[in-house]
């Protein structure tokens, strides 16, 4: 108890130290807390878009489609499927800029099966006004689209006007990639809108092509079901498929969220071994200072592992001092950098949660980078022969003799702990 | 704060014992081959200059060195074929240190310095640290820290330190070395008292052979060897001490 209450007015004597100690841990912890925490939302919110737009586990192109289709149907894993056609061809806005946008049909009147859209602004097709289209966000924001306004594309006979009913969000397109050789799409140069069988009948059948679209059952073996399609489609012959993973927008977007996931750690480990090394360098130099505390308390019929768990403590007390409020600030910043990071790139679902493992990973993490920092000044404490410390320095070794450890760490004489250790 | 009600006074019995430092050329024996008898409840100073191997003589009955060779026969156990718990454990229930340089933790009161040690046996710790500091007159300054405390009341607060526990035997390392000659008395007739109101062995190292004659019996000692042993036959009070 008495320990207790030294531990912390030797914290409140060398509080400027320690403070400077909590603060570098909390401030890793936060990082992680917030980034991890962020990295969390951000696959949740993906997750929550693409169930709800029903976005394709499967996507087959080319082949006999309807037959695809009506086999990969029939499959117990198989929730639904849908055949589409999508074209490539030239849009102009603004009466000069040209760009090569894609034409993605969707039925006019209702939500296909799979790979839906979400509207942000405007209206969904309508079957009267066959003319009318659904812009992609991305175009819309590039070139200022919004319900109401109108650009061409180039059908057979020349320059064909359209409207745009409405604005909207589709999972295929969070992030704006061509395809998959050219995943960093300029959103000058390239564009989607969804239009109905109405406008896609006046294109030219060369620049189109025909898609089955399969969405699974929840809970079903993804792998083994995708494995199951691609074998149907390249028996009906298609020219390609791939599986939502490989999905153009989508594997740029799970790089990024990956690199977002990885960066969530790689910082905060800096932190925390900046505050280990500081944590470290703080007791050792404590332990040295109070060696004849150490040796008293030794002398005194303390046991080793007291002495040693006193010092620790120093490390898990700073430690949890930093760990406990960064959670706090962590999983609140993460808040803030979810909803920057799902406007940056026009996610039109935010997901925020409270991530109860993220808070208790946070709060170990403290604890063990304070453990371990203080572990090895605490067994330096715990090693004391009381009499020595007592005494003060040990004698000098006699000339010419290293001392064995020495030997083994030629660098640890170079650290405090790491003299004392040669030295003994 | 009997210690004599508990565990009655050890009897120590040196046989042979020697302590060398390091290895080879650079070895220093600071003991060779002690054969000493201590019988219990004795004041006993052990005198020597510097260097005359008094100090290890001290830490090997205190338990925190070990000897290289020699047995040190404590009621009969040999204390050197301790292991290091069992040695704990002796240091603990059997052993009080006072030093010469009071080794008070700074950032504890003059209570919860006491209060440290007793926690560590059976009992109501912060009462029995009371009776011991008001034992040795400082029950109105418990709750001062370290550095508002003189050196003679630091050492006071040690003595109480080295009781507190109720151990039967009492080791002190120059109790007086760092303090003034008024300040020195009033410790050793702390000490005196402590020895022989509760019985305890007291062994007190010194290079003053002033202090020598307040004890029963002086153990004189140089170049690691005891060169004499004798019996003081009319100790004096710890008023008269001079020097």
């Amino acid at each position: 108890m008495i320990l207790r209450r030294k531990l912390l007015r030797d914290m409140r004597r060398r509080r400027g130290q320690f403070a400077a100690v909590v603060l570098t841990i909390f401030l890793g912890i936060v990082l992680f807390g917030a980034s991890y925490d962020a990295f969390l939302n951000l696959k949740a919110s993906y997750q929550s878009l693409f169930d709800d737009l029903r976005f394709a586990h499967v996507t087959t192109v080319g082949g006999d489609t309807q037959a695809i289709a009506d086999e990969v149907a029939a499959r117990p894993e198989v929730v639904a499927v849908t055949t589409r056609t999508v074209a490539d061809i030239p849009f102009r806005l603004g009466g000069n800029h040209k760009l090569l946008g894609r034409v993605v049909g969707l039925p006019a009147g209702s939500q296909p099966e799979v790979d839906q859209v979400m509207v942000l602004r405007g209206t969904y097709l309508d079957p009267a006004r066959p003319e009318g289209v659904l812009v992609e966000q991305h175009m819309s924001n590039r070139f200022g689209l919004e319900p109401g306004s109108s650009f061409e594309v180039l059908g057979p006979q020349g320059w064909t006007q359209v409207r745009v009913a409405g604005v909207v969000a589709s999972p295929e397109y969070i992030w704006p990639a061509r395809s998959r050789q050219d995943i960093l799409t300029s959103t000058d140069d390239f564009g989607v809108v969804f239009a109905g069988a109405g406008l896609l009948e006046t294109l030219p059948n060369t620049a189109a092509h025909r898609e089955v679209l399969a969405f699974f059952r929840p809970g079903s073996d993804g792998t083994a079901s995708e494995a199951v399609v691609r074998d149907i489609a390249l028996r009906h012959e298609a020219v390609d498929v791939y599986t939502r993973a490989e999905q153009p927008s989508n594997a740029a977007l799970q790089e990024d969220v990956q690199g977002f996931g990885d960066l969530s750690l790689m910082f905060p480990l800096l932190f925390l071994g900046a505050a280990g090394m500081a944590t470290y360098v703080l007791l050792t130099r404590m332990v040295y200072s109070q060696r004849a505390q150490i040796g008293l308390l030794l002398a005194n019929g303390f046991r080793r592992r007291t002495v040693f768990r006193h010092y620790l403590a120093y490390g898990l007390a700073a430690g949890l001092a930093g760990a406990v409020p960064a959670v706090v600030a962590g999983a609140l910043l993460a808040r803030i950098i979810t909803g920057f990071y799902t406007a940056a790139i026009s996610v039109p679902v935010t997901v925020v949660r409270l991530h109860p493992e993220t808070l208790l990973a946070g709060v170990l993490f403290g604890l063990v980078a304070g453990a371990v920092s203080a572990l090895s000044p605490a067994l330096l404490a715990s090693r004391t022969t009381p009499a020595e410390a007592m005494r003060g320095s040990k004698p000098p070794a006699g000339p010419g003799e290293a001392s064995s450890r020495s030997w083994c760490l030629p660098c640890a004489g170079c650290l405090p702990a790491g003299k004392w250790c040669c030295a003994a | 704060m009997a210690a004599s009600g508990q565990t009655p006074p050890p009897g120590l019995a040196l046989r042979g014992l020697s302590k060398t430092y390091g290895e080879g050329r650079a070895a220093v024996r600071a003991l060779k081959s002690v054969d000493l008898n201590i019988a219990p409840g004795q004041f006993v100073v052990v005198l020597g200059p510097s260097g005359s191997g008094k100090t290890t003589l001290l830490n090997l009955i205190g338990g925190i060195e070990s000897p290289s060779a020699g047995r040190l026969l404590i009621d009969g156990v040999d204390v050197a074929a301790m292991s290091v718990e069992e040695r704990t454990t002796y240091r603990r229930e059997r052993v009080g240190f006072v030093f010469q340089f009071f080794n008070l933790i700074p950032t504890l009161s003059a209570l919860e310095n006491v209060q440290l040690v007793a926690e560590l046996v059976k009992g109501d710790a912060e009462a029995a640290s009371r009776r011991a500091l008001e034992r040795v007159g400082l029950n109105s300054r418990v709750d001062h820290f370290p550095s508002a405390l003189s050196g003679g009341e630091q050492q006071r607060v040690a003595i109480a330190r080295a009781v507190v526990k109720e151990p039967p035997l009492l080791l002190c390392d120059e109790p007086t070395g760092s303090l003034d000659l008024d300040t020195g008395r009033q410790i050793l007739a702390l000490l005196r008292a402590a020895g022989r109101r509760d019985g305890r062995t007291l062994l007190l190292v010194t290079h003053n052979s002033v202090i020598a004659r307040v004890a029963d019996r002086v153990v004189r000692m140089r170049s690691g060897e005891v060169v004499a042993d004798e019996t003081v036959t009319q100790p004096i009070a710890p008023e008269e001490v001079e020097w």
